[in-house]
């Protein structure tokens, strides 16, 4: 029993060190045997906080600005936080989909407010967390069923990218994964009540955290009503539990839904993705995949759920891409979901393999033998991803002396009244730690509003002042020095001084004396 | 730069604990009732948790509107975990 808490808590420990690699960059391994190497190095360097600790994603930087508007207003239905334009009203407004998660915002914003963390310490710390909390729901929902630990040890393959977001990123198409584990489990085993009102719960929450992830959510459950067998009452009780949030979630989403599925980006398909599992993981998978259908029991019931629903997640990829549909909604926001699923798969099928393996071996030392071998080909095997992770490459929008300014702007008296020039990219958290409002900033998915207006900035060095009024820019973050009158609050952070119309002078009469 | 992140001081990590305590009892509450008789699904805690008390905000901000505080989040997670914890809490005071 302590053996297997200790195995669990070191494979949560590896997930919450692989999924925390974009805060800590290192050198790229040249080969899958460099990985673990390379892998001690940076967890050593994480530990003696050699890292970098800031909001990595502009989608992350966009939310944060949204969390810390929920906190400044104390209301959920919030203005916009670069605009200061109302939000519409309405019960079921929050519920949409891929630019305005807004129970991804309240739930972070409520977790900072209970606990006192500041948001840019869990924009740090939370996907490392979350991801080891990933595998542990994992585990969770796949025992007592062989090879759930090695599954839970799998999800270290879910990948981490620009392109496609990830678990290593605080944003919520990735955060929202347990809930899809959860409606499983609760799907399966629930009991009563209790399972009707959870599935309820989880559905609803699922869809105001990601509209893609609580549309998978609905997909699990209905499967797990499907192959869960038992009583026709348990299994209506499920389907009941998963069918009723339709109720308040499609008239409030279906067009969100509509243009989610219709809509199309710029951003290239980059099936490159599906290569970092590697040859390996990909025949365990297989091997699991057969296993959870020949062997048919109850304990391997949840794979068959995740196997059926990888299925139909490889199928929504492949006619996005046979069609040239470049969607977020039917390929890449679920491509975290589809690797999910293949991690339970390869757990069955490597201890499966394992124990058939071990057969041979004399049956005192079986056990320990399977143990090891189990840990020894889930350690090869996760080489080539780890390896993938951490040749990933990240953009920084921030670094030292840019924080330091961030900061110097949260001291500063600037606030919802004032608006400032900075940088589009660092604009967000900009307006997160102060609530000030951004003269030019960076919507995710889109060119950077007002962009050329800070290049003109940088490229004058500093305007003028008539520039800087007719933009109505009370501060300036930036490493230059503003054109007009001002105060110099802190390094790179200026207050212009306040702007009094030129006054004409009128003509005075004089009266001539004789 | 941890304590410039806002986490390092002694009272900062004592909120920390406190805060998510508090903020797992209402998923705890309701992990229970969902699964009686079993223990190891405590550990949907956070899920339930950060289901119950976002969707718990909305209906509260729009229906009355009551404000997203740190003193309104915590008693509301107190609240929801005596609500759906109190068949538990009942059967536990009678047994004592």
């Amino acid at each position: 029993m302590r053996r297997r808490a200790l195995a669990l808590a070191g494979v949560l420990g590896f997930l919450a060190l692989v999924h925390g690699l974009p805060h800590v960059p290192g050198d790229v391994p040249d080969s899958p045997a460099a990985a673990y190497p390379e892998l001690a190095r940076r967890a050593v360097d994480a530990a003696a906080g050699d890292d970098h600790p800031y909001p990595l994603h502009v989608d992350e930087h966009y939310h944060m600005a949204r969390m810390a508007q929920i906190d400044r207003q104390a209301k959920v239905e919030i203005d916009d936080p670069y605009t200061g334009e109302p939000a519409g009203s309405g019960l079921f407004t929050t519920v949409s989909g891929f630019r305005t998660e807004r129970g991804f915002d309240l739930a972070v914003a409520q977790v900072a407010q209970l606990t006192g963390a500041d948001l840019a310490a869990l924009f740090r710390f939370v996907p490392a967390l979350w991801s080891a909390y990933l595998g542990l729901t994992l585990w969770l929902v796949l025992r007592p069923a062989p090879g759930a630990l090695a599954a839970a040890a799998f999800t270290a393959m879910l990948p981490t990218t620009v392109r496609f977001l990830g678990v290593g990123f605080l944003v919520p198409s990735a955060f929202a994964l347990p809930w899809i584990l959860a409606t499983l489990h609760v799907a399966l085993h629930g009991r009563g009540g209790g399972r009707f009102f959870g599935l309820v719960l989880l559905i609803t929450g699922a869809h105001f955290m990601h509209l893609v992830i609580g549309v998978l959510c609905i997909v699990t459950g209905l499967l797990a009503m499907m192959l869960r067998g038992g009583a026709l009452r348990d299994r209506l009780a499920v389907a009941a539990g998963v069918l009723l949030p339709l109720l308040w979630i499609v008239p409030a989403a279906r067009e969100d839904i509509v243009a989610a599925v219709s809509s199309e980006h710029t951003l290239p398909f980059a099936q490159d993705v599906f290569l970092v599992p590697g040859m390996l993981v990909y025949t365990l998978v297989v091997a699991g995949a057969l296993a959870a259908v020949m062997r048919g029991d109850a304990a391997t019931r949840p794979h068959r759920v995740l196997l059926a629903l990888a299925v139909l997640l490889a199928a929504s990829m492949a006619v996005s891409i046979a069609l040239g549909h470049r969607n977020d909604a039917t390929y890449s926001r679920v491509v975290h979901a589809f690797f999910l699923a293949l991690a339970a798969l390869a757990g069955l099928g490597l201890a499966v393999a394992v124990r058939t393996a071990a057969r041979l071996a004399p049956e005192r030392s079986r056990r320990p033998v399977a143990a090891a071998a189990v840990a020894a080909v889930a350690a090869v095997a996760l080489a080539f991803p780890v390896q993938a992770l951490l040749a990933e490459p990240y953009y920084h929008v921030f670094d030292e002396p840019s924080w330091r300014r961030v900061q110097a702007f949260a001291a500063s008296p600037a606030g919802p009244d004032d608006t400032f020039l900075a940088h589009p990219w660092q604009a967000p958290v900009l307006t997160a730690v102060s609530g000030a409002r951004p003269y030019a900033v960076l919507y995710p998915g889109a060119p950077p509003l007002n962009g050329e207006d800070y290049t003109h900035y940088l490229a004058t060095e500093g305007a003028d002042a008539d520039w800087l009024a007719d933009r109505e820019i009370a501060y300036v973050v930036a490493p230059v020095e503003p054109g007009a009158e001002h105060a110099v609050l802190a390094a790179g952070v200026y207050k212009i001084a306040a702007v009094t119309p030129e006054i004409t002078p009128f003509p005075l009469e004089t009266s001539e004396t004789p | 730069m941890n304590a410039e992140l806002g986490i390092a001081t002694a009272g900062g990590w004592i909120r920390l604990l406190v805060g998510t305590v508090v903020l797992l009892l209402p998923g705890l509450a309701l992990a229970d009732r969902v699964f009686p008789d079993r223990r190891l699904p405590l550990l949907l805690a956070p899920v339930f948790s950060l289901t119950l008390l976002p969707l718990a905000a909305i209906l509260l901000d729009a229906l009355v509107g009551v404000p997203v505080t740190a003193a309104t989040t915590a008693l509301l997670a107190l609240a929801l975990a005596v609500m759906i914890g109190a068949p538990r809490l009942r059967a536990l005071t009678e047994a004592a």
